[in-house]
């Protein structure tokens, strides 16, 4: 079986990335080891089995970056192994067989002691994300992330994090991890992506004389979205007081009757609020009022929620939630809206031309449209174009409020 | 890399020019020298000393309180990526965009050339900067730096390039207009253009726009601080919400007999050396780990304060004391460094360097720094990185004196 392989030749950047990718499907029980396989595998390999062997062997291949990452939509998962090297005609030196070579021992090699991972590496993975899970509530921005899912979820879907799951870490073992990889990884073939400054045969007979696996996983796109729906009769309002320096009102919306086909007119309400060419929330909020630093608004349309979060004083959070609600109240007037959609669809038509100055957008890109995760880029456009005032009236009349949360700093005592 | 044009304005503005038509964008960034650490000058043979926040302060007044209007506001309305950011060293202005590069340098060089003074102005500007001040108070690291900076020093008033509350709350609007007055001159000004653009276009649009500008002249001088060689207190020690102690050792080294080129060398050599003893690679790090005294990686910064290099390394860490003891033990070893990896390094900063050209960031940002500050005004090119010796390494690190530190221990909370 031959791999599959997307190649974008271009001679526009310095460097040339890969992205070796192996999709799977994302469960409950497997959180911990989603997050810890990639750490895993990122920093050492069965030739290289220690950091310093393996940064040595990156230096002398001209890596300049490799790293391993995994990534969850929905229920869909993908581990994904990037490296990003030289264009060998800046260094006049052809290593993009030494390249592939490298990647084959990271992708299929890992370093392995007694049928598993290397126990000690895996015990001070575990210790650092307890570490940056408790670094993390520390700060407001970093609790209302932790505090949010489990207040709003009600299906168990969109708390699927590391945050609201640390128990598992300790039922991972160094063999039950070697398992996972061995279901996802060790048996199949990845979609491989590249993009730079190479001849598509010569990257095609590399990968196809080092990467013989015969599996490829197929994964359904039905998956891609796990919209809640909206369940209560009112909605719930939590006050909180915490040793925080600063406060925070936070409103988490869903949406009645939530389709695939919404998802684009919710990211442009997003950028209607936040955006550098409308942003509503901050003119309402900061520039006319002086009310706060930063607000935010969080589209996580994957899951059909929505968050308008503003940073302020604790006497004044009640009023930044009523400027907050006239910014969406705002969204419904087609004579506000009108003249920022033109300009935002403009913006993106800009943004879209100005991102083929980034190999990593448009590698993303690569990757989002093979997976159908987006679709393609005319088809996005006509999308887009098509959004007007009377859409974006009709899905923010379909956000019901869901969840109110204040979080007030404490009194000094 | 393409070469990097300069021009000088008569008004004295210098101007930098790198051109890549292989981009869509163009990228142009406003630098004023002026930064958290510029708290004393003499301003038409006045003497004024300024409080920690007023070069933030200052940044947030032009963007938000100028003729032209709130221009990051502005500017992203016309669909540009914008933003101002204060550091150590510098004030910075800047843009990206694809369409409208013309308009952007007109809003932004008037926009900076004319801010309007007022009491009320003050306050409107004041107030969500107090905000952001109460979001850095949650950083762990926030009250980390103030103490090691106190420690440091005993005349440099330097703390917090954004401040504490109170301080920012008592900047005057005379301050603020004295303060403006002295840096904000264009013999302290650069501006960087970089991307798709018509030099010779956009260089006569420039120079038409300072035409319209009035811009008062002043003398400025700022005054060397005496300072003494030796930190202010050895340990500082204090409970935070960390969960994780954290500790770090800063070394106060006289950098004084370096000239720029020296500096722009020091650097890399100094990034190389502390790469190589306390990087995730190094034998050191090794130990550590595998005695459980950290889990995560030893970080390490540099910078130039005064006429002093101040060298930052630290960790989160189970047994501080022991952390602190083995990075002292390693600071001066540079023979533990072999020809083998000092080589390794030199490769890998040849590919850094080589490939700043994908993004136009990358080949601006290492110049500013280069200019501001270690006074060295031109790009690390290929030959540099090429000119790296390992005998000339070896001398350079020897040379530093690391008998003047401070100890910073940041204990975990309950």
């Amino acid at each position: 079986m031959k791999n599959k392989i997307i190649i974008k030749s271009t001679k526009k950047f310095e460097t040339i990335s890969f992205r070796l990718v192996f999709p799977f499907e994302e469960k409950e029980e497997d959180i911990a080891k989603i997050r810890l396989l990639p750490q895993m595998l990122s920093f050492m390999n069965s030739k290289y089995p220690t950091e310093e062997a393996f940064k040595k062997a990156k230096l002398e291949n001209y890596i300049v970056g490799y790293d391993t990452q995994y990534a969850i939509l929905g229920t869909s998962g993908f581990i994904m192994f990037n490296l990003m090297t030289v264009d060998p005609k800046l260094i006049k030196d052809n290593n993009l067989e030494n390249i592939v070579a490298f990647l084959e021992e990271c992708v299929y090699h890992p370093k392995l002691i007694e049928g598993g991972f290397d126990k000690f590496e895996l015990e001070r993975e575990k210790e650092i994300i307890r570490t940056n899970v408790n670094n993390k509530e520390k700060y407001l921005a970093g609790y209302l992330d932790y505090k949010i899912p489990p207040l709003v979820d009600n299906e168990g879907i969109f708390q699927r994090g590391i945050y609201n799951h640390l128990e598992q870490l300790d039922e991972v073992t160094p063999q039950n991890l070697y398992t996972f990889y061995q279901n996802i990884v060790e048996e199949a073939s990845p979609y491989i992506f590249v993009i730079g400054n190479v001849k598509e045969d010569e990257i095609t007979s590399l990968f196809n004389k080092y990467f013989k696996k015969n599996k490829q996983v197929k994964i359904s796109q039905k998956n891609y979205n796990c919209f809640l729906k909206p369940y209560r009769k009112t909605p719930q309002v939590i006050v909180e007081e915490k040793n925080f320096k600063e406060s925070a009102v936070a409103l988490i919306y869903k949406f009645k009757d939530l389709k695939k086909e919404d998802k684009p007119v919710i990211s442009m309400v997003r950028k209607l609020l936040s955006s550098e060419v409308s942003n509503i929330l901050f003119n309402k909020l900061r520039t006319e009022e002086g009310l706060v630093y930063t607000a935010d608004a969080i589209n996580n349309s994957r899951y059909g929620l929505f968050e308008i979060i503003a940073y302020t004083d604790k006497d004044k959070l009640e009023y930044a939630k009523e400027k907050m609600l006239e910014c969406l109240e705002d969204l419904k007037n087609p004579e506000i809206v009108t003249p920022l959609l033109e300009e935002l669809i403009k913006d993106y038509l800009i943004a879209k031309k100005e991102s083929k100055d980034y190999k990593g957008y448009i590698l993303d890109d690569m990757m989002d449209e093979y997976f159908e995760i987006i679709k393609p880029e005319k088809a996005r456009l006509n999308q887009i174009k098509k959004i007007n005032a009377k859409a974006i009236k009709d899905i923010v009349s379909r956000m019901e409020l869901d969840t109110c949360l204040y979080v007030k700093e404490k009194d000094d005592e | 890399m393409n070469k990097i044009d300069v021009e000088t304005l008569d008004n004295g503005l210098k101007i930098y020019f790198y051109k890549d038509n292989r981009k869509h964008s163009t990228y142009v960034n406003f630098v004023t020298k002026f930064g958290g650490i510029h708290q004393n000058f003499k301003l038409d043979n006045k003497d004024y000393t300024i409080k920690n926040g007023m070069a933030h302060l200052l940044e947030h007044y032009i963007c938000e309180a100028n003729e032209q209007g709130e221009f990051i506001n502005l500017l992203g309305k016309n669909h540009m990526f914008t933003n101002a950011t204060t550091s150590l060293h510098k004030t910075c202005f800047y843009f990206m965009t694809s369409t409208n590069l013309e308009y952007g340098l007109e809003v932004l060089i008037k926009g900076i050339n004319s801010p309007i003074f007022s009491e009320e102005k003050l306050k409107k500007v004041k107030a969500p900067i107090y905000q952001e001040l109460k979001m850095h108070e949650d950083d762990i690291f926030y009250s980390f730096n103030h103490r090691t900076y106190d420690a440091l020093f005993h005349n440099v008033p330097f703390k917090d390039v954004g401040g504490f509350k109170e301080e920012v709350n008592n900047i005057t609007l005379d301050e603020v207009i004295n303060t403006y007055k002295a840096f904000y001159q264009p013999t302290n000004q650069m501006l960087f253009i970089a991307g798709k653009f018509d030099k010779d276009k956009i260089l006569k649009l420039i120079m038409d726009i300072y035409k319209d500008i009035k811009i008062e002249k002043h003398n400025t001088v700022i005054p060397y601080i005496d300072e003494p060689l030796e930190v202010k207190k050895k340990k500082s020690v204090f409970k935070s919400k960390a969960v994780l102690d954290y500790a770090s050792i800063s070394y106060k080294i006289d950098a004084s007999s370096f000239n720029p080129k020296e500096l722009q060398m020091l650097d890399f050599y100094l990034n190389g050396f502390l790469k190589m003893t306390y990087s995730i690679t190094s034998e050191l790090y090794k130990e550590l780990v595998h005695n459980k005294i950290i889990d995560t990686g030893i970080s390490h910064y540099h910078t130039l304060i005064n006429k002093f290099c101040i060298l930052d390394i630290g960790a989160f860490t189970y047994n501080a004391d022991v952390l602190i003891q083995k990075i002292h033990e390693n600071i001066s070893k540079v023979e533990n460094i072999s020809l083998e990896d000092f080589e390794l390094y030199k490769k890998e900063m040849i590919t850094k360097v080589a490939i700043r050209p994908e993004k136009l960031t990358s080949v601006i940002t290492p110049l500013i720094d280069n200019i501001t500050v270690i006074d060295y005004p031109q790009p690390d090119t290929l030959e540099d990185m090429l000119s790296l010796n390992y005998e000339e390494f070896k001398k350079l690190m020897k040379k530093l004196d690391t008998s003047n530190y401070t100890v910073t221990i940041m204990k975990k909370g309950e």
